[in-house]
């Protein structure tokens, strides 16, 4: 919800109301804060465009976990716009028409969360049921064949706070490519709404951000993972290793290549930094990037972890 | 410019860096000023020769840069007049004064960067001078110089940051780009700027708009100088510049007489002795909050900077959509009359055939194809306008002549604008042609390039081609008037109300600033916003009307047709006569129709329900809409499409409908304004809604009746209810009736 004079952060709506002493104390009070609840940049129509990803896990009950700083009106809007998007039915704007939500979502994939669709359970159904896998998507079972034939498991879960849909796709277009770096602060707090105290994933000793070629970097002038990665190590209080992994320039192109073509090229393009010697060996480690979409960056940079010695490696995304 | 950022790149490496910049530029300028006392005095300078295995290196970046304003004399302009007196060629046939400058400009740059930033001494001394020397070798092989102008010319009166020029000048000079660009520079084609600028002097303490506590950091740079002034806005956009926009951003002082209760509140409490703290205490503490509110919104928006290597780097948050201007982003502002050639090298054998073209060029007879007549109205207009753009004007800085051309919708006002615009070239004079959108900017141009058929008009628009290439008349969508800086004589601003241009200061603040000191502009709509009409009102603004169309008859009037809560009968698939009835007399008289809907959302629902319930119906009773009942009707299929602002295919079909290839288009406002098709009715669903208010109402029923062999068209109006808005429309279209009707 946002407050008055506040403009909208993905579409610069701005709400006009007019000055209030109270408004400006809350502003100042919530401005104090890094992080703020998520409904607290958005419009309502942003709001209604936002598709939160649920997380599996049971401390995940209601809103009241993630925002402990919103309003009860904040906590009522963001699960009113969980419920529309989990339902997908057209009376699911109403709060009071809505069953209750645990029966029409879908799953998501236990590894990658991404909303399982038909094909991944009729493909699970046909080939792992007698492996009894958990439930993972499709593009997860293949990196699961590639981690069993290949090397030890690379990645263990992929954690998405948003689905990657138009409205976010426009969103990230503009934190990345036209350098509004304002909204890291928005795209933090979404992570951080996702990964809620009680997780596990917590338990980590570092984090560490997909990093950036170096004509990447220069042509931008920032990498977009780092930045989220520092509110996060802030708000989440674990150190944040920046130099750990490299980039390399890569001129080839991605696209035209295969599946395992374009992982292994990934493999070769990050690099582990040759004079910081940073103990990883038995680490827990979380990588932050924006968008997980095929998912080889990720594990490219896992894989690169793992083959270091790290104990484990989680990626969250922004979008998914 | 306060900061040097540089590049180097080095067996494939590439670094970045950024230095105070201060001292650089001073010894640069030394160095200059050196060289060419010495090439004056006819001294001799052995120079050493270039290390024959120097490692391939390529520096680039803005190793050269003025701060014009802070130097006590401009040193850009003296630049241009000592090159353009003293021969050009003499320099050259000696050979050695460029080697010299260049080659300790770039040396003396990398030494600084160097000593700022320990990582790159890599680049030593005999490597950079190898660079110089191969530079200077390559700029010798160029056949000619002028070349060199033409490009130079191309960004004539174009402000740009550094990246934009840097990618647009290399895909032309891939390799020689920074050698050219030095050169251009030293001639004085422009100047280097920080797009993010410290405003004044801090005489107003009051303003604040940079953040508080990055002093703290302990840097010397120009956050510094701007902690002293306390503000500081984009030299790009002129967001937060004073005269545009700091009304909003600048903390109002504490007003005694305000009516604000909490302020009065907290006084009263002060006063009265029931609050510990005295009234200053509290003025502190509000200043401190309205300076926390204010940071996180009217600001330039601090963020960390790889580039330049702070952790708070300014962006102007207001002109992201062209690039982001940053306060490490040099932003080089391009003389609006680069000296040509010719004027350069005065005795050169490059010169001579730049002023053959510049004689062929001859202003004065401008190339004019253009058979129509003037309809009387027109022809009193045009003079108008000519006249009063075009009379002499003593003193340059009176404030820019403006007038006013209030026309109807389809009176022709583009043939109006020719005579203007063709005297205008013969003073050879530089035209800008802003419109609101990129349909009305493709549709003009054409007309434009047909009418004068040798002089170069550009057509600049998002996605244009032509955006960096120099010309005489600019045809361009309002955004791209923020690339240019002084440079326009005349603009003629189409549609002065439309969507874009009014209501945003960004736009209309750009328009003013890419006119020359003495530029004209012409206001250009059919229905004038509220501020034009009482500058009208009070004479401030001269105004010629013309009531009619240019083919004399009458425009036509709309018919309100109410149709009920459409939405729902849509939905409900029920049979709406009126509708029925306009697709029968579109089929029957082969004509094309433009709907008009609100929303973006109802472009759906409309189009399928044409498609699935309205086309089905008339199939069926195919006799439907005839009076005699014998005439049967077979329903062709006709093609019906949607579009709307983000469409894909936009322009595709917008393109499509123009050539009369789709008989009905769906749309929403986009396209009330500047397509032009013959033979076309016009419907507008849902009039009532409150995005169409009278000017778009009075636009899109000018839709229609504007070729002379299709005079009238009929226009209705399919509203739930009637409104005022409505009425409005069909009033002031009658009244434009009767005007035209008695004199």
């Amino acid at each position: 919800m946002l407050l008055p004079h506040m403009a909208c952060i993905a579409c610069a709506r701005r709400i006009t109301a007019r000055f209030s002493w109270s408004a400006l104390l809350n502003a100042a009070a919530l401005r104090s804060q890094q992080l703020l609840p998520v409904a607290d940049w958005l419009c309502e129509q942003c709001l209604l465009m936002l598709q939160p990803l649920r997380v599996p896990h049971p401390s995940d009950t209601n809103a009241s976990d993630r925002f402990p700083y919103a309003s009860d009106r904040v906590r009522h809007a963001f699960d009113r716009v969980r419920h529309a998007h989990s339902t997908q039915s057209d009376q699911g704007n109403d709060p009071e028409h809505t069953t209750s939500r645990a029966d029409n979502t879908r799953p998501l994939c236990e590894r990658c969360s991404r909303e399982l669709n038909e094909w991944d359970e009729q493909r699970r159904t046909a080939h792992h049921l007698e492996h009894r896998s958990a439930a993972i998507c499709f593009d997860c079972q293949r990196w699961r064949q590639w981690e069993k034939r290949h090397s030890g498991e690379i990645l263990v879960a992929n954690v998405s706070a948003i689905r990657y849909n138009n409205w976010a796709q426009e969103l990230i277009h503009r934190y990345k490519y036209k350098g509004d770096t304002r909204l890291r602060y928005f795209l933090a707090s979404l992570i951080g709404a996702t990964v809620t105290k009680h997780d596990s994933l917590r338990a980590a000793a570092a984090i560490i951000p997909i990093p950036l070629g170096p004509t990447r970097q220069a042509e931008r002038g920032f990498n977009q993972s780092t930045l989220i990665a520092e509110l996060l190590s802030e708000q989440w209080d674990i150190p944040l290793w920046t130099q750990v992994i490299q980039a390399t320039d890569t001129t080839d192109h991605q696209s035209k290549k295969g599946r395992t073509a374009r992982f292994l090229a990934l493999t070769k393009k990050y690099i582990k930094h040759p004079h910081i010697h940073a103990d990883i060996k038995g680490k827990r480690i979380i990588l932050i990037d924006d968008v997980y979409t095929t998912g080889a960056t990720v594990h490219a940079a896992a894989y690169l972890l793992k083959q270091n010695g790290a104990q484990a490696v989680v990626s969250c995304t922004v979008a998914r | 410019m306060h900061f040097v950022s540089y590049q180097v790149r080095m067996n494939g490496h590439e670094k970045w860096g950024c230095v105070s910049p201060a001292d650089v530029f001073e010894e640069v300028d030394r160095v200059f000023w050196q060289a060419v006392g010495a090439e004056m005095a006819r001294e001799k300078r052995a120079s050493e020769r270039p290390h024959a295995d120097a490692p391939v290196l390529e520096v680039r970046g803005n190793g050269l840069i003025a701060d014009v304003t802070a130097m006590p004399y401009t040193p850009a302009e003296e630049r241009c007049r000592f090159w353009q007196s003293y021969s050009l060629n003499t320099l050259a046939r000696n050979n050695d004064w460029e080697q010299p400058v260049l080659q300790r400009i770039m040396e003396r740059t990398l030494r600084s960067c160097a000593r700022h930033h320990p990582g790159s001494r890599k680049a030593t001394r005999q490597e950079v001078q190898g660079q110089a020397a191969t530079n200077i070798l390559r700029l010798q092989d160029e056949p000619s110089f002028s070349d060199l102008w033409e490009e130079v010319a191309r960004f004539a009166g174009r402000q740009l940051l550094w990246t934009e020029v840097r990618h647009h000048w290399s895909l032309d000079f891939r390799g020689k780009d920074t050698c050219m660009l030095q050169l251009a520079y030293l001639f004085g084609a422009f100047d280097w700027l920080s797009a993010i600028a410290p405003g004044d002097d801090g005489q107003e303490s009051g303003r604040t708009n940079v953040r508080d506590g990055w002093h703290e950091s302990g840097r010397t740079n120009v956050r510094d100088r701007w902690h002293e002034s306390g503000y500081a806005y984009c030299r790009r956009c002129g967001y937060l510049q004073e005269q545009q926009m700091t009304s909003r951003a600048t903390p109002r002082p504490l007003d005694r007489s305000s009516n604000r209760r909490g302020a009065n509140q907290a006084r009263q409490r002060a006063a009265h002795g029931g609050h510990e703290h005295g009234p200053h205490v509290i003025e502190a503490i509000w200043k401190r909050l309205v300076n926390r509110w204010l940071t996180d919104h009217e600001t330039l928006i601090p963020a960390p900077c790889s580039r330049c290597g702070s952790a708070d780097c300014y962006y102007c948050p207001q002109c992201l959509q062209m690039g982001r201007a940053t306060s490490c982003e040099p932003l080089l502002r391009w003389s609006p009359s680069l000296p040509t050639a010719s004027r350069s090298f005065p005795d050169g054998k490059h010169g001579q055939p730049s002023a053959q073209k510049a004689d062929e060029h001859f202003p004065g007879d401008v190339p004019f194809r253009w058979q129509g007549t003037l309809s009387a109205a027109q022809q009193r207009a045009s003079d108008f306008l000519a006249d009063v753009v075009h009379h002499e004007q003593g003193e340059s800085t009176s404030p820019p002549r403006r007038c006013l051309l209030w026309a109807v919708c389809g009176a022709g006002k583009t043939e109006v604008w020719l005579e203007t615009i063709r005297i205008a070239l013969a003073n050879g004079e530089k035209v800008l042609i802003a419109a609101p959108r990129r349909d009305v900017v493709l549709e003009l141009s054409p007309r434009l390039r047909h009418v004068f058929p040798a002089t170069t008009i550009r057509t600049l628009h998002g996605e244009s081609t032509e955006k960096y290439t120099s010309g005489d008349v600019f045809i361009s969508t309002t955004h791209q008037t923020l690339r240019f800086y002084r440079f326009f004589d005349l603009a003629i601003i189409d549609e002065e109300d439309a969507f874009p241009y009014d209501g945003d200061p960004l736009l209309q603040f750009a328009v003013q600033r890419a006119l020359a000191p003495n530029g004209r502009i012409i206001y250009s709509t059919a229905t004038p916003s509220r501020s034009l009409r009482r500058q009208m009102r009070r004479g401030t603004l001269p105004t010629t009307i013309i009531p009619g169309r240019y083919h004399g008859h009458p425009l036509a009037v709309p018919v309100i047709q109410r149709v009920g809560n459409w939405r729902q009968h849509m939905q409900q698939g029920m049979i709406i006569t009126e509708m029925v009835a306009f697709l029968v007399r579109m089929i029957q008289n082969e004509r094309y129709a433009y709907w008009f809907v609100p929303h973006v959302s109802d472009l759906e629902l409309v189009l399928r329900y044409v498609y699935d319930q309205l086309l089905p119906y008339m199939a069926r009773h195919g006799r439907i809409g005839t009076d005699s009942g014998r005439a049967s009707f077979a329903v062709e299929p006709i093609s019906v499409q949607t579009v709307h602002a983000n469409d894909r295919h936009r322009t595709e079909i917008v393109d499509q409908f123009r050539k009369q290839r789709i008989r009905l288009l769906i749309t929403t406002t986009i396209l009330e304004r500047g397509v032009t098709i013959p033979y076309c009715d016009v419907a507008v669903l849902g009039s009532d809604d409150a995005v169409f208010d009278d000017a778009a109402l009075i636009q899109m029923a000018g839709r229609t009746g504007r070729k002379i062999d299709d005079p009238t068209g009929s226009v209705y109006f399919w509203p739930e209810e009637r409104t005022r808005s409505q009425l409005a429309c069909i009033d002031q279209i009658t009244r434009w009736n009767q005007m035209k009707m008695e004199p």
